[in-house]
């Protein structure tokens, strides 16, 4: 792979960034709304708003602000959190360590179901079994998580069954079964509907790659079925779905803010919800681009590795 | 060979099942939130703590929730919420991206370059979590999560509009257009627009189905309509407390929002497949 086109993608990546942060920045920042007046409660007297704005800092220009911000961010300085009064870096970096535990074992799981169910559906096209698989894909794609996982909290968690825990989370230092039992309910419902997602991505990825001349080609001179399929097909097929993969991640980033605050489970996505509720900008400013941020360096890796992958790709 | 003359045969035209299926439930849906503004049962909000959790029964359909409320009533009553989550949010969303699809698909050039940069990094933030960052700048609330979500659903709009744009705008009737010397904003309104609009219907079905899901999570999250008004998702989040003792309140709201949401998908999928477009931003 040659350096230009790493640094190129690189650049683009950083670029994709700062756009982020100025976004979210300006987001947090321009839209009506004062977090003095939400920290002191609207009752409270002028002089008092005016000492908090100075020592959060919002009494100076946007720009002023921003910077300082945005200096901050390499080091892990992501300012004070307004509600816990603590700094906000290290509450972030805890929880995103807990949703990339939840994330990437979904990720996996998924991968191992969507790409081998994809590839059958394509290989059948037009079946009965690609119509069912399409259609449970549908399925799973329309049923939001906040109905699967009271579904599964009744079958699994409740009683008689009472397999897993409904919620909460206990650290992995403590003890693995724990953090184990505690992850599984979360895992299921983001595997279900990222499954869906990426079976469909994966479906049509191969039927594009199966109406290729070099196919037929491989079909003409013989080679058995089996061998077309997962060796010719799915290695430029592989390409789609590591792209759609990258994609998925912010799909599942999103996911992943709902699925926490259903089962309390202490990740990004909850930390969210906690302080946009409580209007705790560092934070909410903090996890927005650190969720923000996982998809632009997933897609940088994804780049990079259609780039391994063909060669072509990385000369323009 | 035989497979190949078979292959230039266009299939004969079947029913289109998506299509069908899409409209009649996204009717129904529409139904319910309509019927809902005129009759309901019972007053959605009426307490009868004597028949609390019931199971469905001929005095209540769907059962009775925590406090005794119809949960068909609450269904109906608050289907509108909803409903007014899924357009509101799409016909904002489309309001914003359209002019900047058309300006920018039309002038190509920097502009067009600046302006994607800035929209492919606001599609690095997931929906959800772009529609929080603008609910913390303005509260909670229904006009609120339809405003966060309308904003959060234009850049996805802006993408797949513009791209219908650039390739409309090569077109001789637009070239036919700028040598009359039209001006840039009747080309843009009155010639390419009305040459984009397979795609515009086919993303804004689609978007429907997805901004009243994702409405449904605001509301479930505390941040859409306020309790005790009720939408599908506030019925959610307040049925799912009482789950180990009875799943009936958790099952009208769901129903009522797997339906609407499987409806506006599939419409958005058949009327793609009748107006032959390939698929786009939406799956992803």
């Amino acid at each position: 792979m040659n350096a230009a086109f790493v640094a190129r993608r690189v650049v683009y990546g950083l670029i994709s960034l700062a756009i982020l942060s100025a976004i979210i920045f300006a987001c947090t920042h321009l839209l009506p709304g004062d977090a003095a007046v939400t920290i002191l409660g609207e009752g409270a007297s002028s002089e008092a708003l005016a000492a908090l704005r100075a020592r959060l800092g919002l009494d100076r220009s946007f720009l002023a602000q921003f910077l300082d911000w945005l200096v901050g961010l390499p080091f892990g300085a992501f300012g004070t959190s307004t509600t816990l009064n603590q700094p906000a870096g290290p509450i972030i970096a805890e929880r995103f360590r807990n949703s990339l535990a939840l994330a990437v074992t979904t990720l996996g799981v998924a991968a191992a179901l969507a790409i081998p169910l994809g590839v059958a559906a394509a290989a059948r096209r037009g079946s009965r079994l690609d119509g069912s698989i399409l259609a449970a894909s549908y399925v799973g794609i329309s049923i939001p998580d906040f109905v699967v996982a009271p579904i599964l909290i009744i079958v699994l968690a409740s009683p008689p069954l009472s397999l897993l825990p409904s919620g909460g989370f206990v650290p992995f230092t403590e003890s693995f079964g724990g953090w184990l039992a505690h992850m599984v309910l979360p895992v299921i419902v983001l595997t279900f509907l990222l499954t869906a997602h990426l079976l469909r991505q994966t479906r049509s990825g191969m039927l594009e790659v199966l109406s290729c001349d070099y196919i037929r080609t491989a079909r003409l001179k013989g080679l058995p079925e089996r061998i077309v399929l997962w060796r010719h097909g799915l290695r430029n097929g592989l390409t789609t779905t590591i792209a759609v993969l990258a994609l998925d991640i912010g799909y599942l980033m999103g996911s992943i803010v709902i699925v926490e605050e259903i089962f309390a489970y202490p990740g990004l996505g909850r930390l969210m919800v906690y302080s946009v509720a409580n209007r705790d900008m560092p934070l909410v400013q903090g996890s927005a681009l650190v969720i923000g941020a996982v998809y632009v360096v997933a897609n940088l890796f994804a780049d990079l590795a259609q780039g391994v992958l063909n060669p072509r790709l990385t000369r323009s | 060979m035989s497979t190949l003359a078979t292959m230039s045969v266009p299939r004969p035209p079947r029913a289109n099942y998506y299509l069908v299926i899409g409209a009649t439930l996204t009717a129904l849906a529409l139904a319910v939130g309509l019927l809902g503004l005129l009759y309901s049962p019972y007053a959605p909000a009426k307490v009868d703590l004597l028949h609390r959790l019931a199971a469905p029964s001929a005095a209540h359909l769907l059962g009775t929730d925590r406090f005794g409320r119809d949960v068909l009533s609450r269904v109906l009553s608050g289907g509108w919420r909803s409903m007014t989550l899924g357009f509101g949010a799409t016909a904002l969303g489309l309001a914003i991206g359209l002019p900047v699809a058309l300006l920018t698909g039309f002038y190509r050039g920097r502009l067009d370059q600046i302006v994607m940069r800035f929209v492919d990094a606001l599609l690095s933030i997931p929906t959800l979590v772009f529609a929080l960052l603008v609910i913390v700048g303005v509260g909670p609330g229904l006009p609120q999560a339809v405003l966060a979500l309308g904003v959060a659903a234009s850049p996805k709009f802006v993408r797949i509009v513009r791209s219908a744009v650039l390739d409309a705008a090569g077109h001789d009737y637009v070239t036919a257009a700028k040598a009359r010397g039209e001006g840039a904003l009747y080309i843009q309104y009155g010639e390419i627009l009305p040459n984009v609009w397979a795609p515009i219907i086919v993303e804004g079905s689609i978007n429907v189905g997805f901004a009243l899901m994702g409405g449904a999570a605001l509301s479930y999250l505390g941040l859409g309509t306020q309790p005790p008004h009720a939408d599908w998702g506030v019925m959610i989040n307040e049925a799912q407390k009482y789950i180990s003792v009875s799943f009936w309140p958790l099952l009208g709201p769901a129903l009522a929002i797997c339906a609407s949401v499987v409806g506006f998908n599939l419409m958005g999928e058949g009327l793609r497949d009748r107006l032959h477009l390939r698929s786009s931003l939406s799956d992803v």
